[in-house]
């Protein structure tokens, strides 16, 4: 990889949130969005001929604030209307409002209340583009329908999280999410209860509207799996990688395990006695601050993480076997502070990175 | 190496045993290098399946369709006037309009909690972990923070409780690093009687463990105890666990053949007494007491002296000496030979075989089934149409002629109670009552049933007494005890002074207050009923959370209530004082607090756990007031109107000393 370019955004703030928006073909122009400050930004950048490191053409297309100060910005997320399939951003921060904004017609139009404080993260169903998941400081995951408003499912209670719920991630067939914390847990939760299945066939026949009927919100208290043993600190980020998880804590390494027994079958059920297998160990220096959050490519063969110094490792996970994952570290001189956050484009050739002084760096491989 | 390294490496091992047993074993598993492969080069096939089914989109970006910022700001459909910029160094890269997001309200912050309807104990030693109040507080508090995670990372070695000193015992004496072995330490010698007694016992029985484990223990941790000790806890631990009858199996093919008395007792140890109960989540610290309470003499229904169908053991002259019979008309013979079978066939098979029966030998007896004629017999003494009824798979004659083959319970040998001897009788345990500080009492010691055989309950043997606790109905003392609570005998509504378990804080017991609640189930406030037991039958008022005209969060209520109208119960977790003081600090900091006194030892904490009422907020002139209650022998808080209060009025009651931490939630 290499640096084809960085700029500033004018507020100075930290950006914590940055999301290349993967459903579009990155061999012309790139799109993404950053979140920060009481900003959410989408910018677009037409993608340079490889080797070529001269040009750094970027373009600012759309730029939303908060009219509260207080607002600040943690998380993006591209998903796109089932219907006209014109994109949609999603942003949430520190006010715990979930906003769904449509660039194609630049306006916000969904605002999402109910978590009782901040939203660290959203991500979008895989299969489904109108199911948003959100993770919040109130100690809940919930699952809401971009259609009709519905909240269908609250993740949390007597065997959910304990403190806040720092990330989440859907697996690839939108079946199970998993989730992680300050309170040192994993846990894997069921998306795929009859139970589940059904709210979310309601939550489309819903009419936030029409009815005074409120929809019934399915409250789950108890995940399928849940540990404490993978870290010992604060686990600030974890994404599915097929049947493992690759998760990390601020203990300066990124651990991808997997949730109960190796051998055993996906539909296998795992409980929450269940132990874990702990398949490989990454080091990665430097990570010993917490709210730092990695990415992959769409084929997970690639794995871009930023440090507390403003460097980018990044392992090759298509490897035989884990022991040969090899870390490249991608450094500029000018890049020296805490990075927050990588988004890779569709294809893993570029990424983008956003850190704590505003800036935003674009790599791209060779 | 010196003797005092070794003892700091001692500590280390056990510390980090210690950490494990109370944290419970970590789960993780180091792996094989070839199952790694084959386990990583699956996972890759299935990405590459998954990718497939997933087959993401790909959409069209296209740029035309988006209004620029510039023309936004020109139609001036958005008001955003302000620009922003993109630098690169000091060259502004690209700038346009913001479009400002209309204004949306948030809710007040909340944090995940769980309704519950009673109290409940939560699990103890549960792992926790140092919250995060910012950075602000990170770096004024360091003190704080610091005392935290040395809270968080303390070991505890006093936690360890029966089962988990043996575990510790056996972890250490399962360690191998021979450098650890220093012989010739001082440390290892045995210094007492015991000591080497024990050292020589450990020699001839490679099962138990080493005498330095317990050396060990001793020289890490003097305050736990001394060597001497843990040989001996060990020692009585390793009888109790021997003696101890693991849960047997009581059904299914496995079943064993046991009495009725073991056959229930997982049963029996896992009901509550005072709730009815299994696995009661709130009275887990009493003590078991293996020991029958005083039964009233049973009084039976009489046998049922026909036959109960047409094969019925009874109409089988063979048995007749045994029991009663009567002629059978030949009417009522045909109508219950008319009679379908009780169960059918596919219903028998299903039991059978949940009973272990294979389903051609339904005529023989499984050890499931002789367990359940045991517990069953005991229930229905000589009535084995009865038991046969329950069973489902055996016929009374079967049952019948298996009780003869057992030796059969007989109603005449069932339990012979003694005749009670009422040494006190009601007026005695009124008196003592009376002379109780004019019969009120605070009662502000947590209730434990007392149970010492063979005494009176007397100072300095009664746990109750020495409390300062009336006996209650739980207790393991006879029902005539002169200290227990003799109850009310109101005829009114028991919502005054003049009713003794209103003055002593007390709500009335429908086992005690025989003229207020007796056969009184539908309390009816216009009529004089009993007026003292909303707690305990969850009367309370239809509550609603909203958004507080004072700060964050406030409980309205949804229906009109009277001066001194039940409200809603405070529950929460019950926590001792130790856990008490160390999540009060953390709530101090975050300026969220949900604990209530409850009585000297237990606070509870509606933080994670609790009900609406949780959500009230403090005010000086409150609209309604708190009251602990003694109900049942639990300490409850009831929460009561203070004055009229109209359905949709904020609900507001005053904190004050009891309530642990600060003045707003």
């Amino acid at each position: 990889y290499h640096c084809t370019g960085n700029w500033r955004e004018d507020h100075g703030q930290a950006l914590f949130g940055v999301a290349v928006n993967p459903y579009l073909s990155d061999t012309d122009t790139l799109v993404f969005a950053t979140a920060g400050f009481n900003r959410v930004t989408v910018y677009q950048s037409p993608q340079q001929p490889q080797g070529n490191t001269g040009s750094n053409e970027i373009e600012m297309v759309q730029c939303y604030a908060d009219p509260d100060p207080d607002e600040n910005f943690y998380t993006v997320a591209w998903s796109y209307d089932a219907d006209t399939k014109k994109p949609i951003l999603a942003a949430a921060g520190v006010r715990g409002i979930i906003r769904i904004l449509s660039p194609a017609s630049m306006s916000c139009i969904r605002n999402f209340i109910g978590h009782g404080n901040a939203i660290n993260e959203l991500k979008f169903h895989p299969k489904d583009p109108n199911i948003l998941l959100s993770v919040s400081r109130d100690h809940a995951l919930r699952v809401w329908n971009l259609k009709t408003e519905a909240n269908i499912v609250i993740f949390g209670g007597v065997e959910g999280h304990r403190d806040e719920v720092l990330s989440a991630d859907f697996d690839m067939s939108g079946e199970k999410i998993v989730s992680c914390g300050m309170d040192h847990s994993l846990k894997v939760w069921n998306f795929n209860t009859e139970n589940i299945k059904e709210a979310v066939k309601a939550s489309y026949q819903t009419n936030p509207n029409g009815s005074k009927i409120t929809f019934a919100t399915v409250n789950c208290h108890f995940p399928e799996f849940s540990t404490r043993d993978i870290h010992r600190n604060y686990v600030d980020c974890c994404r599915w990688f097929g049947d493992f998880i690759i998760s990390k804590s601020c203990e300066n390494s990124v651990i991808c395990w997997k949730p109960g027994n190796l051998d055993a079958n996906r539909n296998e059920k795992t409980t929450i006695e269940d132990e874990s297998t702990i398949i490989q160990k990454l080091d990665a220096k430097d990570c010993d601050i917490w709210f730092i959050r990695f990415s992959m490519d769409s084929e997970e063969k690639c794995l871009a993480l930023g440090n507390r110094t403003g460097k980018i490792l990044v392992w090759d996970l298509d490897v035989e076997h884990p022991s040969d994952i090899r870390c490249s570290v991608l450094s500029n001189p000018k890049c020296v502070s805490t990075i927050r956050q990588t988004s890779m484009s569709r294809s893993g050739n570029t990424i983008i990175a956003v850190c704590d002084d505003a800036t935003i760096w674009r790599w791209q491989k060779n | 190496m010196t003797e005092d390294e070794l003892l700091k490496k001692w500590r280390d091992v056990l510390e980090r045993e210690i950490v494990q047993i109370t944290a419970g074993q970590p789960k993780v598993k180091k792996l094989e290098k070839s199952s790694v492969l084959n386990a990583w080069q699956t996972n890759r096939k299935r990405i590459e399946s998954k990718l497939e089914d997933r087959n993401m989109p790909l959409l069209q970006w296209d740029v035309e369709d988006f209004p620029s910022n510039n023309s936004m700001a020109n139609g001036g459909k958005t008001g955003g006037s302000k620009k922003v910029k993109l630098m690169d160094g000091k060259k502004v890269v690209s700038e346009g309009h913001v479009m400002d997001l209309p204004k949306a309200e948030t809710c007040p912050n909340w944090t995940t909690w769980i309704p519950i309807q009673r109290n409940l104990m939560p699990d103890k030693a549960l792992p926790t972990n140092i919250p995060y109040f910012g950075d602000e507080v990170i770096e004024k508090d360091k003190n704080f923070i610091g005392s935290l995670e040395e809270e968080v990372n303390h070991v505890n070695i006093e936690s360890l409780n029966d089962e988990k000193f043996l575990q510790l015992v056996e972890a250490v004496d399962k360690h191998k690093d021979a450098k650890l072995f220093n012989v010739k330490s001082e440390v290892f010698h045995p210094k007492s009687k015991c000591e080497s007694q024990y050292c020589s016992e450990s020699a001839k029985n490679g099962s138990l463990p080493r005498l330095f484990v317990f050396q060990v223990i001793h020289a890490c941790y003097p305050e736990y105890g001394s060597t001497e000790q843990h040989i001996n806890r060990y020692k009585n631990l390793n009888k109790s666990l021997r003696k101890e009858q693991f849960a047997p199996n009581i059904d299914g093919p496995d079943a064993m053949d046991l009495p009725a008395e073991k056959t229930l007792h997982t049963f029996k140890t896992l009901l509550c007494r005072r709730c009815f109960l299994f696995d009661c989540p709130l009275h887990k610290d009493d003590p078991p007491v293996d020991e029958r309470l005083q039964q009233p003499n049973a009084k039976y229904l009489p046998l049922p002296t026909e036959p109960c169908n047409s094969n019925c053991y009874k109409n089988n002259n063979s048995n007749g000496a045994l029991s009663p019979r009567t002629p059978m008309s030949e009417r009522r013979k045909e109508k219950l030979g008319d009679q379908k079978e009780l169960y059918s066939d596919e219903y028998k098979m299903e039991v059978a075989a949940y009973l272990g029966g294979s389903n051609s030998k339904l005529d023989s007896w499984t050890n499931a089934e002789k367990c359940l004629y045991r517990v069953l017999i005991g229930y229905y003494p000589g009535n084995f149409c009865a038991v046969a009824k329950i069973l489902a798979t055996k016929s009374c004659e079967d049952v019948f002629q298996f009780s003869v083959k057992e030796g059969s319970t007989s109603r005449g040998e069932k339990r012979k109670v003694a005749p009670k001897v009422n040494k006190f009788g009601k007026s005695s345990q009124a008196q003592l009552y009376k002379h109780t500080e004019n019969g009120w009492k605070e009662n502000k010691k947590p209730y434990i049933p007392c149970h010492h055989p063979g005494s009176d309950c007397l100072p300095g043997v009664c746990s109750c007494r020495e409390n300062g606790n009336f006996c209650e109905k739980f207790c393991y003392c006879p029902i005539s005890c002169s200290t227990r609570f003799p109850g009310c005998r109101c005829r009114g509504n028991c919502k005054t002074k003049m009713c003794p378990c209103f003055f002593a804080s007390r709500e009335c017991d429908p086992d005690l207050c025989n003229n207020c609640l007796d056969g009184k189930l539908e309390l009816n406030p216009s009529t004089n009923s009993c007026q003292n037991v909303y707690l305990q039958r969850y009367l309370g008022k239809k509550l609603h959370v909203a958004q507080s005209d004072i700060a964050g969060m406030g409980c309205f209520l949804g229906e009109t209530a009277e001066k001194g109208d039940f409200i809603a119960e405070y529950v929460g977790e019950m926590i001792n004082q130790d856990e008490c003081e160390s999540r009060g600090r953390v709530y101090d900091k975050s300026k969220m607090s949900y604990m209530f006194t409850l009585n000297d030892e237990y606070t509870l904490d509606a933080a994670r756990f609790g009900g609406i009422i949780r959500f009230a907020n403090h005010s000086s002139k409150p609209n309604c007031q708190s009251k602990i209650l003694l109900v049942n022998g639990d300490h409850r808080i009831g929460i009561y109107a203070k004055q009229k209060i109209e359905k949709g009025e904020e609900l507001f009651f005053d904190y004050g000393k009891d309530f642990v931490g600060h003045d707003l939630i």
